[in-house]
């Protein structure tokens, strides 16, 4: 008798569960839309992931500061997953459950591609912040997958604009041992060997690595004009412009990835001088009035010690155009906010140079309306100073 | 081959000798392979960087707080964790050794925690101009280093060989039941051993964190090369770890200048399972008298 009350109560509880899960695609209750945020706090991503995530809250506070979206507010329900591609599903799924109208992802890459299938079969658009693999958007499973960062092999043409403008034809390429960094410089090299500029040394290292000093001295006895950094930024990062500041001639041009200017904690890392006349692919510049005014959301939002970074205005841009599309179609529904993600044409990003816009189709999530989502910057010192006189990528 | 590839040798080198110098002192005192030696090192390292950059302290000051966390650390990992396991299970060394890789990992996900899970910048503890030495040139934290690893060995082996406790502390690490049934205070030689062993690591990761920077995770990979290096080593003298670790930065560092990036792993896999099958005691040994 127990066990058969038991089993009774047990489907019950099921029953009421399954039924809770079948409403949570509804775009939350009447007073709230539910924003998902898949974020990394305690894997390998934690540090570049918790400066997104924040800035996507900054963000919301500020549309539901100015009245929300359809008269209701954003919520934002959120959950790690330690950028582990095995776990982050199940923390999407259950995001997915509380109602989300739309998935944010400031995680890995590798996780928010093994989210693809979630989001295809759940029918909820999802919205890698700030990555740029291409894989994301790649079938099979990428319909309901959208990217607004400006692609790898995008970034790939624009570096190739940035060697020629100085005249480089022999580049090397240091890099740590990560499959992200593998997966971009295979793109990333393509673009190079397209353009006839040749890559006179490839470098490697671990994350984690003690020293650098045998890779640069390969590298400066192969002569190059200039050496690109292609790290996932942290220590090895530092380590590797520590060491080329002691190796390499004053006159070969150092260029990195964002992820030097977007963790302003590794300026202090370096060492002094190491970091000056440094050309990185950043994407934030005042020149465009809608950073400035993302700006000013997030210098409101933190403290005085805030430096802002191209996460920040991704993020903050992120927000705006969900905010735009669930407006523009009048429902919090995921397959509403689809259709409109589908239909947004000419958007006029946050961060980029000021002619940088962002559209999708149905057969296109690839949103970046040229590589003028780009903003080479250059440090001055220790710290970046602006856009990079040289050269910039026109959209 | 570039004269800073030496310097480098020599600054890794030091760094890791002093990690697997830590590593000795546990094994004579306590007969354990203290994994969680990294930590200790990371926590010096992130808790100065932390205390300077977040809080404002002197460098001085913060350096001192994260050698006391060290010391607190190697202190609580053997009263608090070794201990009751060994006297609860009779001595047995597997369960002691899978409780201090635990404790390992604890100490790392616990400073993510408190410290934050971003990369802190190393604090130089002097400061002054690069020393030209023909065409390379060493950095003050470089120095420092250097100085501080010489005049801890120095120090270390003088208190091993005229010290009464360090006396005792090589007994105990030549037979503890000897040691036992002499009346030596096993327990107290013990605890000064995991004194001793934070001291010296954490101020190993507070003069390498210059190097790169210091994170939460940094404790792992530290850890796996003062253990090397003592493979290395060996574990019959107070300078073997400083051998151990000259030989392995050199492994690391020369490795790939000669033979491409890949070589760097390839060649520390080699060295470490040529030791393991042929060496296993390392380069220097310790003759016991019977």
């Amino acid at each position: 008798m127990k066990r058969k009350l038991g089993l009774k109560v047990g489907a019950a509880a099921a029953g009421c569960t399954l039924a809770l899960a079948g409403c949570g695609g509804g775009g939350g209750g009447d007073d709230t839309i539910v924003i998902g945020l898949v974020e990394d706090t305690s894997g390998p991503g934690a540090a570049y992931s918790q400066i997104t995530s924040a800035a996507v809250r900054a963000a919301v506070d500020k549309v539901n500061e100015e009245g929300g979206v359809l008269g209701r507010q954003l919520e934002v329900v959120s959950d790690d997953d330690s950028s582990d591609p095995s776990r982050s599903p199940t923390v999407t799924r259950r995001i997915i459950g509380e109602g989300a109208s739309v998935v944010m992802f400031t995680t890995g890459s590798g996780a928010v591609i093994a989210n693809k299938s979630v989001m295809q079969e759940a029918e909820v658009p999802g919205l890698p912040v700030t990555s740029a693999a291409t894989q994301v958007i790649e079938d099979p499973d990428a319909d309901y997958m959208y990217l607004q960062a400006v692609t790898t092999a995008k970034q790939g043409e624009a570096f190739v604009g940035a060697f020629e403008a100085i005249d480089a034809e022999k580049i090397a390429i240091l890099s740590d041992d990560t499959p992200t960094m593998a997966a971009y410089n295979e793109v990333l090299k393509d673009a190079i060997d397209e353009a006839g500029i040749e890559i006179v040394a490839e470098e490697e290292a671990a994350t984690d690595a003690a020293d650098v000093t045998a890779q640069l001295s390969r590298v400066e006895q192969a002569e190059p004009d200039a050496v690109l950094v292609s790290t996932v930024g942290g220590q090895i990062e530092v380590l590797y412009q520590n060491t080329a500041n002691k190796v390499l001639p004053e006159d070969v041009q150092m260029f990195s990835l964002s992820s030097i200017g977007n963790q302003p904690q590794l300026w202090g890392q370096a060492d002094s001088g190491a970091l000056d006349g440094l050309v990185y692919v950043g994407a934030i510049t005042d020149e465009n009035p809608r950073t400035k005014e993302a700006r000013e959301v997030m210098e409101a939002a933190n403290d005085d010690d805030y430096v802002m970074t191209d996460y920040d205005a991704q993020a903050y841009s992120a927000v705006k155009m969900v905010a735009n599309a669930i407006e523009e179609t009048g429902s919090a529904e995921p397959a509403d906010v689809h259709k409109a993600l589908n239909s947004t044409s000419g958007f006029e990003a946050y961060y980029g140079l000021p002619d940088f816009t962002v559209s999708y189709t149905e057969d296109d999530h690839d949103g970046a309306d040229g590589a003028c989502g780009v903003v080479f910057t250059v440090f001055d010192g220790s710290e970046p100073s602006g856009a990079w006189d040289e050269y910039q990528p026109s959209c | 081959m570039s004269p800073q590839l030496f310097l480098s040798i020599i600054e890794v080198g030091c760094f890791f000798s002093l990690l697997a110098l830590s590593f000795l002192l546990v094994l004579d005192g306590a007969a354990v392979f203290n994994f969680a030696i990294g930590p200790y090192a990371m926590a010096a390292g992130l808790a100065t960087s932390w205390l300077v950059t977040r809080l404002g302290y002197p460098v001085l000051a913060a350096a001192l707080a994260g050698l006391a966390i060290a010391v607190v650390l190697a202190a609580v990992t053997d009263v608090a964790v070794i201990r009751p396991i060994e006297a609860r299970l009779g001595g047995a060394e597997l369960p002691a050794l899978v409780a201090v890789a635990a404790t390992l990992f604890l100490i790392e996900q616990a400073a993510g925690t408190i410290f934050g899970r971003g990369d802190f910048p190393g604090q130089p503890l002097l400061g002054f101009e690069p020393i030209a030495l023909g065409s390379a040139a060493m950095s003050a934290p470089q120095v420092t280093l250097l100085v501080a690893t010489v005049a801890v060995f120095a120090l270390v082996a003088w208190w091993l060989r005229a010290s009464r406790t360090g006396r005792m502390l090589r007994a105990v690490g030549d037979n503890k039941h000897a040691a036992q049934l002499l009346g030596l205070p096993v327990s107290r030689i013990r605890g000064i051993a995991f004194i001793l062993s934070g001291l010296i690591a954490g101020l190993a990761g507070l003069l390498f964190a210059h190097k790169s920077g210091v994170s939460f995770t940094s404790g792992l990979q530290w850890t796996l090369w003062g253990f090397l290096a003592l493979v290395i080593g060996g574990t019959g003298s107070v300078w073997a770890p400083l051998i151990g670790g000259m030989l392995l930065a050199a492994v690391q560092i020369l490795s790939p200048y000669y033979f491409g990036s890949a070589a760097a792993d390839y060649a520390i896999l080699l060295v470490a399972l040529l030791f393991f099958a042929l060496r296993p005691s390392g380069l220097i040994t310790r003759k016991v008298r019977t």
